[in-house]
């Protein structure tokens, strides 16, 4: 979704950090976010989903981030984080590390993922986007949240 | 196209699906009706074709509005009589009614659609009268109806239809009285519409009799645009008085598509009450007007205006003006208000998704009301909870709470009452089906639906149309055979089908039955065997029916050869599959030659379900209760015995049958985990396999262990030592091991949920039991779509979330079908060894104590279910015992209030066996443990026979009981027995039975029992004496009662002998084993058994001998 905007305008980038890298969402597809509760996990599962739980009588899929982009996740220092977003209808709960802050950014200040970021990764990520502090790269949710398994 | 808001496109999607549903059946209906055309019925399709077409017009659907029009033009015909509805013709309507529906199914791409086959068709059916055909088409200028010259006068109108209208409607005064922009007619007529004026009396109209204005104009927007409206009295009426008395006319300016004609008809008003206005009179009246009358071009006080809004464009001109009549019982005042808005919202700013599924259903009022009664008490009730615990009041609190508790579940079932529809509505489409299908194949085919008023969940029902049709394709394109070949075979000419619905069990069961061909067994086997689904072998144990069941199988219809075969075994993995996903079970039953009876059993809605909650691992699952046959707990220390590994699959031994084992934690890969009874807290288990055994030390120790801490009295103790095994070589210590090691005690107990898919039995074992609960089904994210095993999920009392196993995924992802086989294959290779088995009869028993010390049995088929309760809850009423038992009371008494046996045990916990007897529901009290054994102890029928007392046997060393349950009730409750014992000895007169048993003990039980139902009786030791008491009596025997297994000649052969010998054709037997095992039952049936009972259960062999008794009795003048 994020491809169609690079026109020029602004938009609010909700930020997290998975292990050590700083990822970012569009805020606008967040429902809303919480502490981790009760997961119940799923044998047999795709290894990225975590679980499901009870959001106030919905049952939502939790996906794991980190393994879903192959990274190495960070130990839990209790700052984990649930991130609701409303994809396809579909409420998905994001497991995050720690909930950085919200940022402000033009969409043309995203640029391509650097050359090395690895095959698997490049298609679950919009680009990168530099700001004084830090390198944040942008999801593609949609790409994230797609249900086909990863080719490796 | 662009004018029509979705809403309006809803419902007119909806109205026309209801139209199509019933114009299907009413073809049909006419054209079995031939020549004795039902004129109402051709009405009701006629109309039906004519709505769809008006509305179609209305929201702008070419194609639809096309096909639609021509169909009515064809009814228009048959209406008229100048059609015959032959064969031919109807099949070319049905044709356009299917077409039809494809288009109303798809309106947004309806008329990119091609439907020029089905215009074609219907244009091809002479249209004759012309001028008749003519009529129909709406032309403009041929079919205004009464058109006034521009300079007409209200005079020659009056003049011309007296008769019609005893007050004629003075057209050029209505004209000049409203406003009609002359934009609005010309837009009309450019989108096709002919523009009215409609004079409505509500006081006489058909259609609109006794409507109030509002309600009129609301209807008429079904069928086209109101323009402008006028309502109240003729200013220039004034010279008729029986106007101002009736309520006011309505005069209305109306856009539609239909035809003149028609919307009379469609209105059932007069023809003369409707005006078509042409381009010509529009102009001239409205300039003429102020001539003849002067307009009333500023509205009186109180009159509203405004926009109808769902004419889009024209809004800015069209306007509906109101203006209520002098009289004052007018309905309009009450919509005197400044926002008209509010009478007729805007429609067209709502946007609804235009998805396939339907947005709205319909409610019975009753049951709206009922909801909101519920929604109302529970608000109070709320109200009340709040209260009481800000009193602190518990006691109030906990009522409350048992309220909200009633409220809750009447508002779910009421709620679940709005999703039910009958199962007609899908039936209904199966005429059509069969008719068409009957036809091309040259079939005559008579369809029959039953129980179409049985109501299922919509989503059930929607989910049954594709595997139903499927089926009835089945019956009609395999099933029935051909009027030839059936007159051949000596059956009617005409095929019988059969749909049926009914309720049972609080399920929903479907039947589709045929009289056809049947399928072949044998030849469904052959083909599984050719095709590698199954090994010769396997086939060879299967009996008939799992040899049917192998078209379950996946995959197998896909084959050439079973198409080729007679009978139905076509996609019907398909149809397994469509069912296993609604949680539905299917069977089939089918007679070669005689037909196929398919069975399709559903829960009555998917939304909630009744399930086993158990857990594996660290997590809780819900087993679906319509999939659960039983639960079973095999005790640690007899699972050595019970449990059995056949190659590297684990088999328990249940009833004397092998039930294949499915650990859930192995089949989803989690670890499992048992409680550890010192700690209470899960633990994860290490072992392998249940058949990693203890030594027999440890297992004595374990039993110890056990009786201590087993906190559960319904696991019984196996108090035999377990053979001997070697200890599992494994990772403990052999000091550890020595001691009382955790792992050989209690916490071994397996537990497995016994499981059923229709067509494999399985156990399921899980590490827990939890409780029954109701649970709701939910949907799994589009992540776990793949994921196989899961049902869906449900949220449970605490929060948190629980999955729902899927049997079916469960055992396929256990590859069990093939080990099915094998294990068959294996218990009948047993059965069949040289050992000689035939004498010895297992008995299955219920054990329990009364006394701690004093060992009972009761046949286990007796008992329906075990309670556990408190000494306390025990009630004495009037001498009689009671407990609260589900919604009402139970009687119970106990063992010594008739034998002379020890009085029961004094303690806190007791055990309620429960069974029925004389159709009445009563309650042994006993004490644990309980166990079910499955013994061929010998019985010992002197010893220790006393009243209430059967006899005794040794059990696992400890002499037994056996309990004659019928006798104590009998001499407790003497009364429940009295209408039926005078029946018999009504029914027994001169009547001599044969028993035929070779256990002595049995014998003389039997023999002695249906001697006291008044029948005289003479015995046989085994067959060869029976057969011998047959030939040579000269007493006449009226039945026989018989053993199955006995020496010499067993019961199934002495019944083939006795069906074979042409002196004993009529004469009833009735064979009787101890224990209840289809395959058995099956073959006695083959040899001719009109009965089949168990031993000891008493009652029902002296209801099963007096309905045959009863039954010959009536035939016998005929025969004697």
């Amino acid at each position: 979704m994020n491809h169609s905007e690079k026109s020029g305008s602004e938009m609010e980038l909700a930020t997290f950090y998975l292990g050590d890298a700083c990822c970012g969402i569009n805020i606008l597809t967040i429902q809303e976010i919480n502490r981790l509760s009760d997961i119940t996990p799923v044998p047999l599962a795709p290894d990225y989903v975590k679980g499901i739980m009870n959001l106030r009588g919905q049952i939502i899929t939790v996906i794991d981030v980190g393994t879903r982009l192959g990274m190495t996740c960070g130990t839990d220092t209790g700052q984990r984080r649930n991130i609701i977003v409303r994809h396809e209808n579909e409420s998905i709960g994001l497991v995050v590390d720690r909930i950085e802050d919200v940022i402000c950014i033009r969409t043309e200040d995203i640029e391509k993922p650097p050359a090395n970021v690895r095959d698997i990764q490049e298609r679950y990520f919009d680009g990168v986007l530099k700001t004084d502090k830090r390198l944040v790269s942008v999801l593609n949710l949609a790409e994230v949240l797609s249900a086909q398994e990863s080719k490796h | 196209m662009s004018l029509t808001s979705d809403e309006l496109m809803a419902a007119f999607v909806d109205e026309a699906v209801e139209h199509l549903s019933s114009i299907e059946n009413d073809l049909l209906t006419i054209e079995k009706a031939g020549n004795a055309v039902d004129q109402s019925l051709v009405n009701k399709v006629f109309r039906a074709a004519h709505s769809i077409k008006g509305g179609a017009g209305f929201v702008g659907l070419a194609n639809i509005k096309e096909l639609s029009h021509k169909m009515e033009t064809i009814l228009g015909l048959i209406r008229s009589g100048n059609l015959f509805p032959n064969s031919e013709i109807i099949t070319v309507l049905l044709m356009a009614s299917e077409s039809l529906k494809q288009l109303v199914g798809n309106v947004a791409e309806s008329d990119a659609m091609d439907i020029s086959d089905s215009l074609k068709a219907l244009d091809s059916i002479p249209h004759e009268p012309p001028s008749l055909s003519e009529k129909t088409i709406p032309t403009a200028q041929t079919l205004i109806f009464q058109k006034p010259p521009a300079v007409q006068i209200p005079e020659q109108a009056r003049s011309s239809l007296p008769e019609f209208t005893p007050e004629p409607f003075p057209v050029s005064d209505i004209y000049a009285d409203m406003q009609i922009p002359q934009e609005i007619v010309l837009k009309a007529r450019k989108e096709g519409k002919q523009v009215y004026l409609l004079r409505v009396d509500p006081a006489q109209d058909g259609l609109f009799r006794g409507k109030s204005t509002v309600d009129i104009i609301d209807e008429l927007k079904i069928y086209g645009t109101v323009l402008s409206c006028r309502s109240g009295e003729n200013p220039g009426d004034t010279s008729d008085g029986t106007f101002r008395a009736e309520a006011a006319v309505v005069q209305i300016v109306f856009a539609c598509i239909l035809n003149p004609e028609d919307m009379a008809l469609l209105l059932e008003i007069d023809k003369t009450h409707l005006t078509l206005i042409d381009d010509a009179t529009h102009s001239v009246h409205l300039q003429e007007s102020p001539v003849i009358q002067p307009p009333v071009l500023v509205p009186p006080p109180g009159s509203i205006a405004f926009a109808d809004q769902s004419h889009g464009d024209a809004d800015k001109h069209a306007y509906v003006e109101i203006v209520p009549a002098a009289d004052l019982r007018s309905p309009m005042p009450v919509v005197s208000t400044s926002h008209p808005g509010i009478l007729f919202p805007s429609k067209s700013e709502k946007n609804h998704p235009a998805d396939g599924s339907p947005t709205s259903i319909r409610v019975n009022v009753r049951i709206l009301d009922a909801l909101m009664d519920l929604a109302s008490e529970l608000v109070l009730s709320r109200n009340q909870l709040l209260k009481s615990i800000t009193m602190y009041d518990h006691r109030q609190t906990e009522n409350i709470g048992k309220r909200v508790d009633h409220i809750t579940s009447d508002l779910q079932r009421v709620i679940m009452l709005t999703r039910m529809q009958p199962v007609g509505n899908l039936f209904n489409k199966f005429p059509l089906v069969v008719r068409n299908m009957a036809r091309d194949l040259g079939k005559e085919i008579a369809f029959e639906i039953e129980g179409a008023d049985v109501e299922l969940d919509r989503s059930l029902l929607e989910a049954m149309s594709d595997p139903l049709t499927h089926l009835i394709r089945n019956a009609v394109g395999h099933g029935i055979e051909t009027a030839d070949v059936r007159k051949n075979l000596g059956k009617p000419g005409v095929g019988k089908i059969m749909v049926r619905a009914l309720n049972e069990a609080g399920q929903v069961v479907i039947e589709v039955m045929d009289d056809g061909a049947g399928i072949e067994p044998n030849r469904v086997a052959v083909s599984a065997a050719s095709r590698g689904f199954v090994t010769e072998e396997q086939i060879r144990v299967m009996s008939e029916k799992d040899r049917l069941n192998l078209i379950f199988l996946p995959g197998f219809s896909t084959s050439a050869q079973i198409s080729e075969l007679s009978g139905r075994g076509v996609g019907m993995d398909v149809v397994k599959t469509n069912l296993d996903a609604l949680g539905g079970l299917v069977d089939i039953d089918s007679a070669p030659g005689r037909g196929t009876c398919i069975r399709i059993r559903l829960p009555l809605t998917l939304a909630i379900i009744p399930s086993q909650i158990v857990s594996a691992g660290n997590e809780r699952f819900a087993i679906p209760q319509i999939n659960l046959e039983e639960l079973l707990r095999i005790p640690a220390a007899k699972v050595k015995d019970r449990v059995e590994r056949v190659g590297s699959a684990e088999v328990v031994r249940l009833r004397g049958k092998l039930l294949p084992l499915v650990r859930v934690t192995d089949i989803l890969g989690i670890q499992r985990t048992y409680t550890d009874l010192k700690t209470r807290q899960r633990v994860v288990d290490r072992r392998v396999a249940v058949a990693d055994r203890r030594s027999r030390k440890t297992s004595l120790i374990a039993d110890d262990f056990e009786i201590e801490h087993n906190p559960d009295p319904l696991v019984a103790i196996d108090s035999r030592p377990s053979a001997t095994a070697s200890p599992k070589a494994s990772d403990q210590s052999p000091a550890f091991r020595a001691g009382p090691d955790r792992r050989y005690r209690a916490v071994s107990a397996l537990n497995i949920a016994v499981v059923s898919t229709g067509q494999i039995k399985y156990g399921l074992v899980v590490d827990a039991f939890h409780d029954a609960e109701e649970i709701v089904v939910k949907p799994l994210g589009r992540h776990l779509k793949t994921c196989r095993g899961y049902a869906g999920a449900t949220i449970m009392g605490d929060g948190k979330v629980a999955l729902i196993l899927d049997v079916n995924d469960l055992s396929e992802m256990a590859g069990l079908f093939s080990m099915d086989g094998t294990l068959r294959a294996g218990e009948i290779a047993r059965e069949a060894s040289p050992v000689v088995r035939t004498e010895i009869d297992p008995l299955n028993l219920l054990i329990f104590r009364n006394a701690t010390d004093e060992q009972f049995a009761m046949p286990m088929n007796q008992v329906l279910r075990i309670e556990r309760i408190r000494q306390c809850d025990i009630q004495s009423l009037g001498g009689v015992r009671t407990i609260q038992y589900r919604s009402g009371n139970l009687r119970v008494f106990s063992i010594d209030e008739i034998a002379r046996v020890k009085p029961l045990a004094d303690c806190e916990h007791l055990l309620v066996i429960v069974f029925m007897i004389a159709g009445r529901e009563l309650g042994v009290l006993a004490t644990g443990p309980v166990d079910s054994v499955i013994t061929d102890a010998g019985i010992d029928g002197d010893a220790l026979k006393q009243p209430g007392i059967m006899g005794s046997m040794v059990l696992n060393g400890n002499t037994t009981l056996l309990v004659d349950v019928l006798e104590i009730v009998r001499t407790l409750y003497p009364d429940w027995f009295t209408d039926t014992a005078g029946a018999k000895r009504s029914l027994s007169v001169n009547a001599t039975l044969l028993v035929v048993d070779d256990s002595r003990f049995f014998r003389t039980q039997i023999t002695s029992f249906i001697g006291s139902e008044g029948y005289e009786v003479i015995d046989a030791e085994d067959g060869e004496a029976a057969w011998k008491i047959l030939q040579s009596s000269d007493r006449h025997i009226s039945m026989v009662v018989t053993d199955i297994e006995m020496p010499r000649l067993n019961g199934i052969e002495l019944t083939e002998r006795i069906r074979s010998d042409a002196r004993f054709s009529g004469l009833p037997v009735i064979a009787l084993t101890t224990l209840a095992d289809d395959r058995a039952m099956e073959r006695a049936k083959q040899a001719g058994v009109n009965e089949y009972q168990i031993k000891l259960d008493k009652e029902r062999l002296a209801r099963s001998i007096g309905a045959l008794m009863s039954e010959r009795i009536k035939h016998a003048p005929e025969s004697e």
